[in-house]
């Protein structure tokens, strides 16, 4: 009985906890936030808008990133103008991979006006890299080492090993040698 | 002076003088073999029950893991890893003395040739598996060979240990051969246990000292006597490239390689002389290892403790003019007033100018001296490898304190026990080998005291003599 009273205390307070989270929600909205290339004054630009209820968002701090294998590398920060444009320079000089692309991410700071956000778009641009025929060539830091080291320890191996066998043999020699002289007697 | 050697018996032609030898020192071989006695036994019992806890402190480890231990992070490598060192470095002893000195026509070596190859032996079944038990997953040790990169150090160095067990095992067994088949033909006579004759028999290969079987055992014994050498040279070299190929402070060095050589022979030599002493007393061999032996070996100690000084000079002095950063905190753990300041002062105090006095100044009356610079050479050269290993790790590029973290190292109980276990274990090893066959080579003592004379091989055959006489006129009586 007694947990039957908390059980339905808890369910009770749930209920209307629930929409007060609701009205903070839908005080603050999420912006929306599309990433494009641009060029201003002839200089290759990279561009977010934000916009909420599509209209743009003046003042909202940009955060750019653009993603590498072990997490997001930072590109720079500027705050949006009265179009809800923020603009860097585009990077030139970052590797994208075979097909030359990369991913860059905008995120946009929470302030009283609006949620925080972040947006993605894969665009070219990116130095293209060539995948290596061999990209593991024998070295001393590769699974492979190299020619020369092979050679040196299969030679001084095998000279040592080749060493023992024939002492092995004169063992033999000698064993034989005592079943010989065993028959002769 | 007959044609033996021998001052003093101008009655004894050298044919029966030969005879002599040759019957004391099978009866000698023997005698060296008869049951330990109650003090051996009870040494014999010390030692198993320090190797039983070793194991059982081992299992402890194997199932807690290493955080038994004080090996972390940072001090990856501590007492296991100066054990290995060490021991390897003990192992060069049966080179030393038994192949470069067999090459070198040397014929002193003969009656300490046996004992140097089994210590050779059993420094390696000690030392080897010191580098397993250094590590967290011992089951994953196949991963080295099966993953095992051909440009890794740590592959040449299980490559090189393999090829020298393997050499060492094959070189003490043939120099064994001859008294293995003359133990077999006397053993009879000697009413022995029947399975001991089997097994001398099994290993012995039906040796007859045919014509054709000698020069197939000198070859074979030649062979391997010119082989090992350069396998055992490569071993510890491998160990120190190891190190050196490493770039921290204290390791990245060139002169690594014969540095660690030429230790490793210092050690193994000091180790060989304190064997030495030890079989001397306990079995009676003081004709077989005498004062000669001593005065030599503690002559060739010198030279090596003095080329010691010399690379351990050089190595720290080039280091401290450097001043790098990094080196100079290397140099300060070693040289200031901590605890690696003291072993290391207290390594060069005891384990290198102390000996170097007591073996410049040998006395003719008592080999004490030179025994006593082989106890503190040991010592000095187990705490050189701990202060070669430790202090660097202590020591990385980036000071660990940066990150929060202040590493230290005190070796735990389990280090400890895990550590006497393996002492207890060669030193257990000996003892039984020296119970099962003859510690002193018979076949080559009493070949070289009938081809170049007792003088030169440092025998005391006067005396043998005199016992074989004693023995006839007993059995007269």
């Amino acid at each position: 009985m007694p947990e039957l009273v908390v059980s339905f205390v808890l369910v009770l307070s749930c209920v209307c906890r629930a929409p007060a989270v609701s009205s903070q929600e839908s005080a603050v909205q999420q912006p929306r936030i599309s990433i494009a290339e641009g060029v201003e004054e002839g200089e290759r630009m990279l561009v977010a808008t934000v916009t909420l209820d599509s209209r743009p968002v003046e003042d909202a701090h940009v955060a750019f990133y653009v993603k590498r294998t072990f997490g997001l590398l930072s590109l720079g920060e500027e705050e949006t103008l009265d179009d809800g444009t923020a603009a860097i320079a585009f990077p030139d000089d970052l590797p994208g991979g075979p097909t030359g692309q990369l991913q860059f991410i905008a995120k946009v700071s929470a302030s009283e006006a609006h949620a925080e956000g972040m947006g993605r778009a894969t665009l070219g641009g990116g130095l293209v890299v060539r995948i290596l025929d061999e990209p593991f060539p024998r070295a001393l830091w590769a699974p492979r080492a190299p020619l020369a080291i092979v050679l040196a320890i299969t030679i001084l191996l095998a000279g040592v090993w080749s060493t023992y066998c024939f002492v092995f043999v004169q063992l033999l020699g000698i064993r034989r040698g005592a079943s010989v002289t065993g028959h002769q007697e | 002076m007959t044609a033996l050697g021998i001052a003093g018996l101008p009655e004894a032609s050298g044919e029966g003088i030969s005879n002599s030898v040759r019957s004391i020192a099978e009866r000698d071989a023997w005698r060296m073999m008869t049951g330990p006695g109650w003090r051996g036994c009870l040494w014999i019992a010390g030692l198993v029950c320090i190797c039983i806890l070793g194991v059982v402190v081992y299992i402890h480890q194997l199932l807690f893991g290493l955080e038994v231990t004080a090996l972390r992070d940072h001090v990856s490598w501590g007492v296991y890893m100066t054990n290995f060192v060490f021991f390897i470095g003990v192992s060069h002893a049966g080179t030393l003395i038994s192949a470069i000195l067999r090459v070198t026509n040397a014929e002193w070596r003969r009656p300490i040739t046996r004992m140097a190859e089994a210590v050779t032996v059993f420094a390696l079944v000690v030392g080897a598996p010191m580098v397993i038990i250094d590590m967290g997953r011992p089951d994953r040790i196949l991963n080295v060979i099966v993953h095992g990169r051909l440009s890794s150090p740590i592959l040449w160095d299980v490559v090189s240990i393999a090829t020298y067990v393997c050499g060492s095992l094959m070189y003490l067994y043939i120099a064994m051969i001859p008294d293995l088949a003359l133990l077999c033909r006397s053993a009879p006579a000697r009413s022995q246990p029947g399975l001991r004759i089997r097994l001398y028999r099994l290993l012995s290969l039906g040796y007859r000292e045919g014509p054709e079987q000698r020069r197939l055992l000198n070859r074979a014994l030649a062979t391997m006597a010119v082989i090992i050498i350069p396998v055992a040279i490569s071993v510890h070299t491998v160990v120190s490239w190891i190190f050196g190929m490493t770039l921290r402070p204290g390791w990245h060095s060139t002169i690594f390689g014969p540095y660690f050589v030429i230790g490793a022979i210092f050690s193994g030599t000091a180790a060989i002389i304190l064997a030495m002493a030890v079989f001397r007393r306990t079995l009676g061999l003081q004709k077989y290892l005498t004062h000669e032996h001593f005065r030599k070996l503690g002559t060739l100690l010198l030279v090596l403790n003095l080329l010691y000084m010399y690379f351990t000079v050089s190595e720290y002095l080039t280091v401290w003019y450097g001043a790098e950063t990094v080196d100079q905190r290397l140099l300060d753990h070693l040289m200031d007033r901590s605890s690696y300041g003291y072993l290391f002062w207290g390594m060069v105090c005891c384990g290198l100018f102390l000996p170097a006095v007591l073996l410049a100044f040998p006395t003719r009356q008592s080999i004490a001296p030179i025994v006593l610079a082989t106890v503190l050479i040991n010592v000095g050269m187990w705490a050189k490898r701990y202060l070669i290993i430790v202090p660097t790790m202590m020591t990385p590029y980036i000071p660990a304190e940066a990150g929060g973290v202040k590493p230290s190292y005190v070796p735990t109980l389990t280090e400890w026990a895990v550590t006497a276990g393996g002492f207890a274990f060669f030193l257990l090893m000996f003892t039984l080998f020296a119970k099962l066959f003859p510690i002193i080579s018979i076949w080559e003592t009493v070949e070289g005291v009938e081809e170049v004379g007792a003088r030169k091989i440092g025998v005391e055959v006067g005396r043998m003599v005199q016992e074989a006489r004693a023995e006839r006129e007993m059995q007269h009586a």
